[in-house]
């Protein structure tokens, strides 16, 4: 088990590599992010940022590159370590990711049943404790399809940090939210990174929230980062991807037509 | 997948797949809940299982089971009562039914209502990123979702098979001693003569492999789902499909090697 050099940083990504059927979706990709901080990633459909966040937590092993979380390398653990590592952090998921037999307060007990020895009571209380944090207290015996998508993902953050993980993964938490609801979501983040000094990673494609919440940003394009800088840096960036990107223009660097035959011909049948 | 593989090799790379699945679902069923602090299931959950695999499988069950009775005793008598050996219809009815037709039937009825129910619900999960959550919960899906599954198939659907016997030979019983005036004595003491107990043994293990085939098979197809409710729909399509081929084939087997 090696270690990494810099203790500083919670999240450590080296020259990450992935490819799926020789489709490379991952290409030297690197970056850290340091404690306490919130890191966003942006990129659009297929730029790979989902896949970066499969690689974190595990489910997929890259094809080259190391991942350090906490000071430890993942890529090559063994699933019985993997394990081990996986309570040191929480996710979001995009669809909340609720266990549907269950009701919202087994959902939120259920990381705490499974690790520690807890009597019932005190379980109960610490669910009481996350359901409170995400406002939603009420809802303890309601099931998940009984609530709306918002609160599906509330839920599922208050599983996320059920047993206070170091790291919590954000898979677009403001994917299929209204913009209220999705600022709810962005303040319970940006809360608790600042009040207890989680290290937050937040894919994304909302840029509205990633400015609003982020130390630091990273864009993603066709598997490679072309962007990376505080939010201040990324707006001022004269790099035309990255400003197509900010002011949502259809057309530019990623073209608006993705047909590589020629129009004429296609259409005549030439 | 390879597609250069072809369908026997597509199929071949499966069973493998699902043949290590269940050696990770045996220790989790049978060996975890000594060995790991945290077994991954509860009593209860596999107590719920049961009752909806098992009990709530037990109406259709005698139906089926008491009219294969009934069409066995009419089929057999037909043929039988044209040498004049009406009598034997108990003896013929009371060994196909207990070594071959109550376990194979219970098989394929509970791959329809519980194989099938297993593979689109846990498909569904898979397809709602539920699986990946446990993991990321370092919760291990098989322990947590198969398990208890698998311990409460393998208990109820023996149990089921028994009933189907029960049935199978009570159904013929009226009908053997009704329509076709068999003595009830006569027809009891045929049966008794012709059915030995390694019969019913043999019934019973078979619907042990039937079981261990159903959940195995009906939770892989689950956790290799693709592609949205589309994919949910083809693999419990795919579930029911592979499960009865393999039930057959096993049951094939299990007969040329027991006779």
């Amino acid at each position: 088990m090696s270690e990494s050099q810099a203790g500083a940083s919670m999240v450590e990504v080296h020259h990450l590599r992935k490819a799926f059927a020789g489709r490379v979706v991952l290409e030297d990709v690197s970056f850290t992010v340091a404690r306490g901080t919130v890191c966003v990633v942006m990129g659009g459909s297929g730029s790979g940022k989902s896949t970066i966040l499969r690689h974190l937590i595990g489910a997929y092993r890259p094809d080259a590159g190391q991942i350090y979380l906490d000071g430890e390398e993942i890529t090559r653990l063994p699933e019985r370590d993997l394990q081990r590592v996986r309570r040191k952090f929480g996710m979001l998921f995009q669809g909340g990711a609720l266990l549907n037999s269950l009701t919202v307060g087994e959902n939120v007990a259920l990381p705490i049943r499974h690790h520690t020895d807890l009597q019932e009571e005190t379980i109960a209380i610490m669910v009481k404790l996350k359901l409170e944090l995400v406002g939603l207290r009420d809802a303890e015996h309601l099931k998940p399809s009984q609530l709306s998508g918002g609160m599906q993902k509330r839920i599922s953050l208050a599983r996320a940090i059920a047993l206070d993980p170091k790291i919590v993964f954000y898979d677009e938490p403001s994917a299929g939210l209204d913009p209220i609801v999705t600022g709810v979501i962005d303040t319970l983040m940006v809360d608790l990174t600042k009040k207890m000094g989680i290290t937050s990673v937040v894919v994304t494609h909302d840029m509205a929230s990633a400015f609003r919440i982020a130390d630091h940003m990273i864009m993603l394009h066709r598997g490679r980062i072309v962007a990376s800088g505080t939010p201040d840096e990324i707006r001022q960036s004269d790099d035309p991807l990255v400003q197509q990107f900010i002011t949502g223009a259809p057309d530019g660097p990623i073209p608006l037509r993705l047909s590589q035959k020629d129009y004429r011909a296609d259409i005549l049948g030439l | 997948m390879e597609p250069s593989l072809g369908k026997v090799g597509q199929f071949l790379s499966h069973l493998a797949s699902i043949s290590r699945l269940f050696v990770t679902t045996l220790y989790w069923a049978c060996v975890a809940p000594f060995r790991e602090r945290r077994p991954g299931f509860t009593t209860q959950s596999v107590l719920r299982f049961m009752y909806e695999t098992g009990v709530r499988s037990i109406p259709i069950v005698v139906l089926i089971a008491v009219l294969t009775g009934v069409i066995l005793v009419l089929q057999t008598a037909y043929q039988l009562r044209r040498y004049g050996q009406i009598n034997l219809v108990a003896g013929l009815v009371a060994v196909s039914v207990v070594r071959e037709l109550g376990p194979l039937l219970t098989a394929i009825l509970v791959t329809g209502r519980v194989g099938a129910a297993y593979t689109a619900e846990l498909g569904a999960m898979k397809v709602a990123e539920e699986i990946l959550a446990l993991e990321v919960m370092a919760v291990n899906p098989v322990g947590f979702l198969i398990a208890p599954r698998f311990l409460a198939l393998v208990l109820m659907l023996p149990c089921l098979t028994i009933l189907a016997d029960a049935m199978g030979l009570l159904g013929g019983f009226v009908i053997g001693t009704t329509v076709f005036n068999i003595s009830v004595l006569s027809y009891l003491n045929t049966t008794l003569v012709w059915l030995a107990f390694v019969d019913i043994l043999t019934g019973l293990v078979k619907s042990l492999v039937f079981a261990v085939i159903i959940v195995m098979v009906g939770c892989y197809r689950a956790l290799v789902v693709e592609g949205g409710p589309q994919g949910v729909g083809q693999a419990t399509m795919a579930s029911v499909v592979t499960s009865i081929v393999l039930i057959i084939v096993a049951d094939s087997i299990f007969t040329a090697i027991m006779t």
